[in-house]
C-alpha cells in the first residue's frame, strides 16, 4: 500500500512553490496539488500523509520529517512510516518511487519530525488550541474548508 | 450648584467611564496578546528542545538530556519541562513550584491567563527517541499585565487631572462675564441701575449683557418718569403757581409735620400780610403784570420770613402768611412794620401809589401746643384790627405765657439729660395685611425730677435750642443698645437732623453698631424728611455708614417736600413713614390721595415699604389700605408703652 501511494502521488510533476503558487513556501492540500497538477516536496509528503490517514493508517505511525538531501544539498521533506515506535522507518520520498528503509537512504539526514498528534498546544483550564505551526495551521484550515464544500 | 461644579462633575463622570472603558480595552488586548505569546513560547521551547535533544541524544543518555533541558528551564519561564521516552516513561522532569508573583491575586483572577503546554517529538536520526513536553509559567506575563494596568491607570488619571485644570481655567474666563451679569441683576433688583461695560466673547453672554443694559435703562427711565409725575402732582397741589411759594395746603402740611406729635412745638409769631387792593391793581395793570408784581412782593416777604428762621406761604388771594419762629411779639411787630414799608415803597415805585394799602396781623404762639388753625384765627383777628390802626400792623401777644415758670424748663431738661433720667417707650408699626408687628419705634421721655414724665414735644424745643440734640441721641441710642432684648422684634430709633450732620456722631454710631452686628441688623434709624432735604449729602453719608454696620436707614415724616420722591431713588431708604398730617388728608383731599398713590407706586418699584404715621381710626386705615401702604402706626394699633416690655 505504501508503495502504491508513493508511486501514485509521485506522478504529479514537481513544481517549485515560487513558480507554482507564487509564494516562497506554500503547503498545498492534496486536492490543490492534484487539481493543479504540480507539487513540491512538502506537498508530496502532505498528500501522502493524508491519503494514508484516509486509508486507515494510524497517525502515530506517520511522521512528516524535515531532512537534508545530501544529493541535492538542500532542505527537503519526506514522509516516514514507523511500523512500531522503535522500528526503523520506511521513507516515502517524491524523489524516489521505491519505498526503502531509512538505513538505505544514506543520502538523507533527518532533522525534525511531526504529525497531527504532536503539533498542538494544550491550555490548562481550557480546550486544546489549534496547531501552532503556521503553515500546518493554514493547511488544516483549507482542508476543513474543502471537506465542507 | 455652580455651573463650574456641574461641568466638573459631568466631565469626571465621563472620564470615569472613558477610563474604565479604555483600561478594559487595553488590558483585554494585552491579555490576549500575552496569551498568544505564552502559547508561542511553549511551542518554540518544545520545538527547539526537541531539535537539540534529537541531535545530542543518539545514545539516549538521561544525564545529557537533563543537561540540555536545564539551561532552558532555569530561565524561569517554564512551570514544567518533561522528557518522556517513546514508551511514555518519564526520563527527565523539572518542575518549578507555583510562586507568588509581583501582582495581586484578584488581578490574576480577573484577567486569567491560561498556561499552555506544548509537545515536540525527539528523534535520534531516524530513531524515535520520545517526546519533550513544555508548560509555560504565566507569572511573568501576569507581572507584565499588572504593570501595564498600573501604568495606564496612572497615565489616565494624570490626563484627567490636567483636563480638570484646563477646564477650570477655561470656565473661569467664560464665567467671568456671567458673574458680572449676576451682580448687575442683583443691582437692578435692588434698584441700582448699573450699565455693564464688558463685552463677552461668547455670543449668548453678549446678548444677555445687552438685554441687561437695556432693561436697566428702561426700568430706571420708567421710575424717573413716575417720580417726576409725582413731583408735578405734589407741586400742583401744594404750590402757588404764581409765586412758587407753598399754598395753604402746602404750608399746613409742612407746619403740621414739623410741629406735630413727638417733635418740637412751634414758638414765635405767625403773621398775615394783606395786599388789600390787589383787585384794583389787577384792574389797573392787567393780570400778567399783576402776577409779576405779586411774585416780586411775595419773594420780598419770603425773604423777611427766612431771616426770622421761618418761611412764607400764599394763603389765598391777597393774603400771605409768614411764619416767624425766632421772633417774639415785639420784634415781630418791628420786622412787619419794616416789611410793610418796603412793600408800600415797591408799589409806589411800580407806579401804583393809589393802591399801596398793606396791612399786617400777627399772633404770638403760647402755651404747650398751639394749633395752626387757632394761630391763624388770631392772626386774622389782628389783621382786621390792623385795618383800623394808623400804622397798619398789629401783633397779638400770646395769651397764656404765665405757664408756671417757663424760665426754668430749659434747666430741668438740661439736668434731666445730664443725669440720664431717660425713659424709653415703644410704639409698634404693623403690617397692613395681617396686623402683625413689623418693628417698634422707640421714643424718649425725660423725667423732670419731680416724678413727671415729659413728652418729646415738651423738651425737644429746649434740646434743639440748647444744642443738646446730639447728646440726647447718644443717650437714647446707648440705652437702646444696652437694653434691647436678645432676638425678636426689629427696632427703630429716631435720630435728629442735627446729629445726622455731625461726622463725629456718625463715626460713634458706626463703632457702637459694630460691637453687636446681630443687634445692628435689627435696628433702623429714622431721620425726619426736612433734615434730609436740608442736607442730602450728609444724609447719604449717614445712610451709608448705617448700612455698612448692618442697620437700616429710614426717612420719617416723609412726603412733605416738593422733591421728596427723588430722595427715594437717591438714598434708597429701608422704609419711609408717610407724614401723619398728610395721612389725615388722604381721606378728605383728592390731591393728597393721588399723591399718596403715586408715592406708594414709586416706592414699590424701588422695593421700599411705605408706612403711614398717625393712623388713628378705621376710616383712615381703610383709605391707606386701598392705596397699598405696607404698614401703619398710630393709636389704631396702640399708643406708646414702656420699652422694653417683658
Amino acid at each position: 500500500m505504501l508503495h502504491d501511494v508513493n508511486r501514485l502521488l509521485n506522478r504529479v510533476p514537481f513544481v517549485d512553490d515560487a513558480v507554482h503558487w507564487r509564494e516562497e513556501d506554500y503547503w498545498a492540500t492534496p486536492a490543490e496539488s492534484i487539481g493543479s497538477n504540480g507539487a513540491d516536496c512538502e506537498d508530496f509528503s502532505i498528500a501522502k500523509y493524508f491519503l494514508l490517514k484516509e486509508l486507515g493508517v494510524p497517525i502515530a505511525r506517520l511522521r512528516l520529517t524535515y531532512v537534508k538531501s545530501l544529493r541535492l544539498n538542500q532542505a527537503h521533506m519526506v514522509l516516514a512510516y514507523y511500523a512500531r515506535p522503535d522500528a526503523e522507518p520506511l521513507v516515502l520520498d517524491n524523489l524516489e518511487d521505491t519505498v526503502r528503509p531509512a538505513s538505505q537512504r544514506k543520502d538523507l539526514v533527518p532533522v525534525y519530525s511531526f504529525n497531527d498528534e504532536e503539533v498542538w498546544v494544550e491550555l490548562r483550564g481550557r480546550a486544546g488550541s489549534p496547531q501552532q505551526l503556521r503553515n500546518w495551521r493554514a493547511l488544516t484550515q483549507r482542508l476543513d474548508w474543502e471537506r465542507r464544500t | 450648584m455652580t455651573v463650574g461644579r456641574l461641568l466638573a462633575a459631568a466631565i469626571s463622570a465621563l472620564f470615569l467611564f472613558a477610563l474604565v472603558g479604555v483600561e478594559a480595552i487595553i488590558l483585554r488586548s494585552a491579555q490576549s496578546h500575552l496569551q498568544q505569546q505564552l502559547e508561542s513560547l511553549a511551542q518554540d521551547a518544545a520545538t527547539s528542545l526537541g531539535l537539540s535533544l534529537g541531535v545530542l541524544l543518539r545514545g539516549g543518555d538521561p544525564a545529557l538530556a537533563e543537561t540540555v533541558i536545564n539551561p532552558a528551564f532555569d530561565r524561569g519561564h517554564y512551570e514544567r519541562i518533561e522528557y518522556l521516552a517513546a514508551g511514555g516513561e518519564r526520563i527527565v522532569s523539572r518542575h518549578l513550584p507555583a510562586r507568588e508573583g509581583n501582582y495581586p491575586a484578584w488581578f490574576a483572577r480577573a484577567f486569567r491567563l491560561h498556561p499552555p503546554t506544548a509537545e515536540s517529538f525527539v528523534s535520534a536520526g531516524w530513531q524515535q527517541a520520545g517526546r519533550v513536553r513544555v508548560t509555560v509559567h504565566p507569572r511573568f506575563a501576569y507581572e507584565q499585565l499588572w504593570g501595564t494596568a498600573r501604568d495606564t491607570v496612572i497615565l489616565l488619571v494624570l490626563i484627567y487631572a490636567a483636563a480638570l485644570l484646563v477646564l477650570q481655567l477655561v470656565l473661569r474666563s467664560v464665567l467671568r462675564p456671567l458673574r458680572a451679569v449676576e451682580r448687575a441683576a442683583q443691582a437692578i433688583s435692588a434698584r441700582r441701575f448699573v450699565t455693564l461695560r464688558l463685552r463677552p466673547r461668547t455670543r449668548e453672554l453678549a446678548r444677555v449683557v445687552e438685554a441687561m443694559n437695556s432693561l436697566s435703562l428702561r426700568v430706571s427711565e420708567a421710575l424717573d418718569a413716575e417720580a417726576r409725575r409725582g413731583e408735578r402732582l405734589q407741586a400742583a397741589a401744594y404750590q402757588d403757581p404764581v409765586s412758587g411759594l407753598p399754598n395753604t395746603l402746602g404750608f399746613t402740611a409742612r407746619f403740621e409735620t414739623r410741629y406735630e406729635g413727638e417733635d418740637e412745638a412751634f414758638s414765635g409769631v405767625l403773621a398775615l400780610v394783606d395786599l388789600a387792593d390787589l383787585g384794583g391793581i389787577n384792574r389797573e395793570i392787567g393780570g400778567e403784570r399783576c402776577d409779576a408784581l405779586v411774585r416780586t412782593l411775595l419773594h420780598e416777604m419770603d425773604g423777611a420770613a427766612v431771616q426770622a428762621g421761618g418761611s412764607a406761604a400764599r394763603w389765598g388771594g391777597a393774603v400771605t402768611l409768614l411764619a416767624l419762629p425766632q421772633l417774639r411779639a415785639g420784634a415781630a411787630r418791628e420786622a412787619l412794620a419794616a416789611l410793610r414799608a418796603r412793600i408800600q415803597a415797591m408799589l409806589v415805585e411800580a407806579g401804583l401809589p393809589g393802591h399801596a394799602r398793606v396791612y399786617c396781623g400777627g399772633a404770638e404762639a403760647g402755651g404747650e401746643r398751639p394749633s395752626l388753625q387757632a394761630l391763624v384765627r388770631r392772626a386774622q383777628d389782628a389783621l382786621r384790627k390792623a385795618g383800623d390802626t394808623p400804622d397798619g400792623v398789629v401783633v397779638l401777644e400770646a395769651e397764656v405765657v404765665a405757664d408756671a415758670a417757663p424760665d426754668h424748663r430749659p434747666r430741668v431738661v438740661r439736668e434731666a439729660l445730664a443725669e440720664r433720667r431717660l425713659r424709653l417707650v415703644g410704639q409698634s408699626a404693623y403690617r397692613m395685611s395681617d396686623h402683625r408687628a413689623l418693628h417698634t419705634e422707640v421714643l424718649a421721655r425725660l423725667d423732670d425730677g419731680a416724678g413727671q414724665e415729659m413728652a418729646a414735644a415738651r423738651f425737644l424745643p429746649f434740646i434743639v435750642s440748647q444744642g443738646l440734640a446730639e447728646e440726647l441721641d447718644r443717650a437714647v441710642i446707648g440705652k437702646v443698645l444696652r437694653e434691647a432684648p436678645r432676638g425678636g422684634e426689629r427696632i427703630s430709633v429716631n435720630v435728629s437732623a442735627r446729629s445726622m450732620e455731625l461726622p463725629a456722631f456718625v463715626a460713634w454710631l458706626g463703632q457702637q453698631l459694630a460691637r453687636d452686628r446681630a443687634l445692628a441688623a435689627r435696628l433702623a434709624f429714622e431721620i425726619p424728611e426736612h433734615g434730609v432735604v436740608r442736607n442730602v449729602a450728609a444724609a447719604a453719608d449717614f445712610a451709608q455708614a448705617v448700612s455698612r454696620a448692618g442697620a437700616a436707614f429710614a426717612i420719617d415724616h416723609f412726603g412733605v417736600h416738593r422733591d421728596c420722591l427723588s430722595l427715594l431713588q437717591r438714598l434708597h431708604p429701608g422704609y419711609v413713614k408717610f407724614a401723619g398730617a398728610k395721612v389725615r388728608r388722604v381721606i378728605t383731599d383728592a390731591g393728597a390721595h393721588y399723591f399718596a398713590e403715586s408715592l406708594v407706586r414709586t416706592a414699590r418699584q424701588l422695593d421700599i415699604p411705605v408706612f403711614a404715621h398717625h393712623v388713628e381710626d378705621e376710616a383712615t386705615f381703610q383709605a391707606i389700605a386701598s392705596i397699598g401702604f405696607s404698614g401703619y402706626q398710630g393709636n389704631l394699633g396702640g399708643g406708646p408703652v414702656p420699652w422694653p416690655n417683658g
